[in-house]
């Protein structure tokens, strides 16, 4: 009794610092977040004060947010489906003995290791008018210009391509090792049975690489609601709010129109928002999924 | 013309030198094992006879076709293999019938197929479940049941039962054996043990370093290795092989013990190899003393490490032997069971 009681205490002990870190830097601001968006935010004449949901029922009704929403939405769905398709198949390909495959596959990994402002400024110089290097092309093959950042109907979708351009690379790395798990005899066993490539990948290939799917989407969707970096440089949710993302709009509240309890309550729903995403991934997986 | 033939196969990767002038002839419903150490090219030939892989040279022949170039689901042959090669996330039932499905058999053929293979590999109770769920013998069955109901002519299996514990290997010999007789199977089989393949095969190909050293029914193997290889590899200890040396007064050959000259009756001008199994020595006051350096009881049997001269030799007795002999033995043997082989090539000089 007396030793187990001791137990106990070691392991709480060796978890306490762990725990001290978690709720300082985590459990506490997010509770405190939750707390101020029922709270307005206070300024010299008019202190903060308890309000309720009044926060969210501005929000709902907050035409900008409900675009960044909508915005988030199509760029979550858009770059998660092409950079796990691109993932797979760059995968594959490098999985396979090609000659020279080293080098392929540092191609394919180079994206994922700059930093998003500098793969920012590389795609300002493809996408500027004109002098850009798409518009170069386009101008030479007698096409016109075209202000891709500058324009509602083109922006959202060139910050997807960079998105889809950076993560594929990354992706890989996971799928390619997990191809490498695959032992060779499962698809020489297919072969002796007479089956395609392409019916393998479908009924072998595909299904084991699942546990690594459900990862790379949460991943994926994840990413796709926190990193709004190459907003900063490129487009600044512009032009009229037809790029801004859920981040980059609770941003700009708290730090540039310095209402921290609304950007607080943003905070909170787009908390909500991942919350229902992962769990909805994660119950429509986990029928798939074999783990070995 | 054989249903199988191998003429002149050989297959490099790079330099590496893995199966050179194979030249084998397997008749249908033959069980043959090819038998070799580690890294002696039996793999490769299975492979190439699949057609994993491609010959370097020569061709390979199966029913009076040549396959050099033959996909190998277009072969009739069906591979069992030393990891299994089961598909982790399918159940018992689609791991089984996944050539089935792959051709397109309609479902009640399957069914049939799969309830009657099931049945014969006992796996009846085990369709449901994942191959992380059954036990090494199990998954040995599956992919023995994979392997039988696509009913194609070969089954070539490669080390099937190298994972499975003693008893297991025991049993699933003569399951594989009565499988392959019930079902007409020409089946090609590699293992690395001596008595998997003496106890299961029609012939026995044995090899090394890539090329075939003898081939034929075990008991040739045994009675009559054709080279000291073959005579090391066969048999458990294997063959005692004891240098001769040439006495040219008495114009015979003699094994040295100490400073004494045992005549073994056999006249050979050059230095020769004398072979004796351990089991064909006898106890006998007028045999060679010599010294025991080491008692193995193996319960039926007793296996004693001896210095004949200063030659390690084995030699198999039955065990209630062990009560009268002490530190030393006085062994003969018969003449007839003698082998002779050349010392400088190893060659079979009877
Ligand atoms: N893919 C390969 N590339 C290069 N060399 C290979 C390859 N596969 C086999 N070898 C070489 O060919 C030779 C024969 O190999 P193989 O696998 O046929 O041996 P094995 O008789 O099956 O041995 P084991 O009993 O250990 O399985 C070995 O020397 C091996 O190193
Ligand atoms: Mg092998």
């Amino acid at each position: 009794m007396f030793k187990n009681n001791l137990s106990q205490v070691y392991a709480w002990l060796l978890i306490t610092p762990a725990l001290i870190l978690m709720g300082l830097f985590t459990h506490i601001p997010s509770f405190t977040t939750l707390i101020s968006s029922f709270f307005s935010t206070g300024t010299k004449k008019f202190p903060s004060k308890f309000i309720g949901f009044e926060n969210y029922e501005l929000a709902l009704d907050d035409p900008i947010f409900l675009e960044a929403v909508l915005n988030n939405l199509w760029y979550a769905v858009a770059t998660i489906i092409p950079s796990v398709f691109l993932a797979i198949l760059m995968a594959l390909f490098v999985d396979s003995k090609i000659k020279g495959r080293v080098l392929v596959r540092m191609a394919y990994f180079t994206p994922t290791i700059l930093p998003m402002i500098a793969v920012s400024n590389i795609w300002l110089f493809f996408y500027t008018p004109e002098i850009g290097l798409i518009d170069q092309i386009a101008i030479n093959l007698g096409f016109g210009s075209q202000n891709w950042l500058g324009d509602k109907e083109t922006v959202l979708n060139c910050l997807i391509l960079i998105t889809i351009w950076k993560e594929a690379g990354f992706f890989m790395i996971f799928y390619l090792a997990a191809l490498q798990n695959i032992p060779p005899e499962l698809k020489e066993a297919a072969k002796i049975e007479g089956a395609s490539k392409y019916y393998f990948f479908r009924r072998i290939t595909f299904p084991l690489l699942m546990p690594i799917t459900l990862f790379v989407v949460i991943n994926a969707t994840l990413n796709s609601f926190k990193l709004v970096d190459h907003l900063f440089i490129l487009t600044k949710g512009g032009p009229d709010n037809a790029s801004n993302l859920i981040l980059y709009y609770i941003y700009e509240s708290a730090f540039s129109f310095l209402d921290s309890s609304y950007a607080a309550t943003l905070t909170v729903i787009l908390l909500l928002i991942l919350a229902i995403v992962s769990i909805v991934q994660f119950v429509l997986f986990d029928k798939r999924i074999h783990y070995r | 013309m054989s249903f199988i033939e191998l003429n002149d196969v050989a297959k490099y990767w790079g330099d590496v030198k893995a199966v050179e002038k194979f030249n084998l002839e397997i008749e249908e419903g033959d069980f043959v094992v090819l038998l070799g150490p580690s890294g002696c090219g039996k793999s490769t030939t299975l492979r190439l006879i699949a057609g994993l892989e491609s010959v370097s040279s020569g061709e390979i022949i199966i029913d009076g076709q040549n396959v050099n170039n033959l996909d190998p689901s277009l072969r009739n042959i069906s591979m069992v293999f030393q990891s299994y090669a089961l598909f982790p996330h399918l159940s018992v039932q689609e791991n089984i019938i996944f050539g089935l499905k792959v051709r397109k058999v309609n479902k009640e053929d399957r069914e049939t197929k799969l309830a009657s293979v099931a049945e014969k590999v006992g796996l009846s109770k085990l369709l449901g479940r994942k191959p992380s769920e059954l036990s090494g013998g199990q998954r040995q069955r599956v992919a023995l049941a994979r392997a039988i109901i696509n009913e194609n002519p070969i089954c070539l299996m490669d080390e099937p039962l190298s994972n499975l514990d003693a008893k297991l290997r025991h049993q699933m010999r003569a399951e594989i054996r009565s499988l392959q007789k019930d079902l007409k199977i020409t089946l090609v089989y590699v293992t690395h043990d001596q008595t998997e393949a003496m106890s299961m095969a029609d012939k026995v190909v044995l090899m090394n370093e890539g090329e075939i050293v003898q081939q034929g029914k075990p008991k040739i193997l045994y009675e009559e290795p054709e080279n000291t290889f073959a005579a090391k590899f066969i048999g458990n200890p294997p063959m005692n092989l004891i240098n001769l040396e040439f006495d040219n007064d008495n114009d015979e050959n003699f094994i040295p013990i100490d400073d004494e000259k045992f005549f073994v009756n056999k006249k050979y001008v050059k230095k020769t190899i004398l072979g004796i199994r351990p089991e064909d020595f006898e106890i006998s006051k007028k045999g060679i003393k010599c010294k025991i350096s080491d008692i193995d009881y193996q319960g039926a049997d007793v296996v004693l490490s001896l210095k004949m001269g200063k030659q390690a030799i084995y030699a198999r007795f039955e065990s209630k032997i062990i009560d009268e002999i002490s530190d030393h033995v006085f062994l003969t043997w018969d003449k007839k069971k003698s082998h002779y082989f050349d010392f400088e090539s190893g060659i079979r000089d009877n």
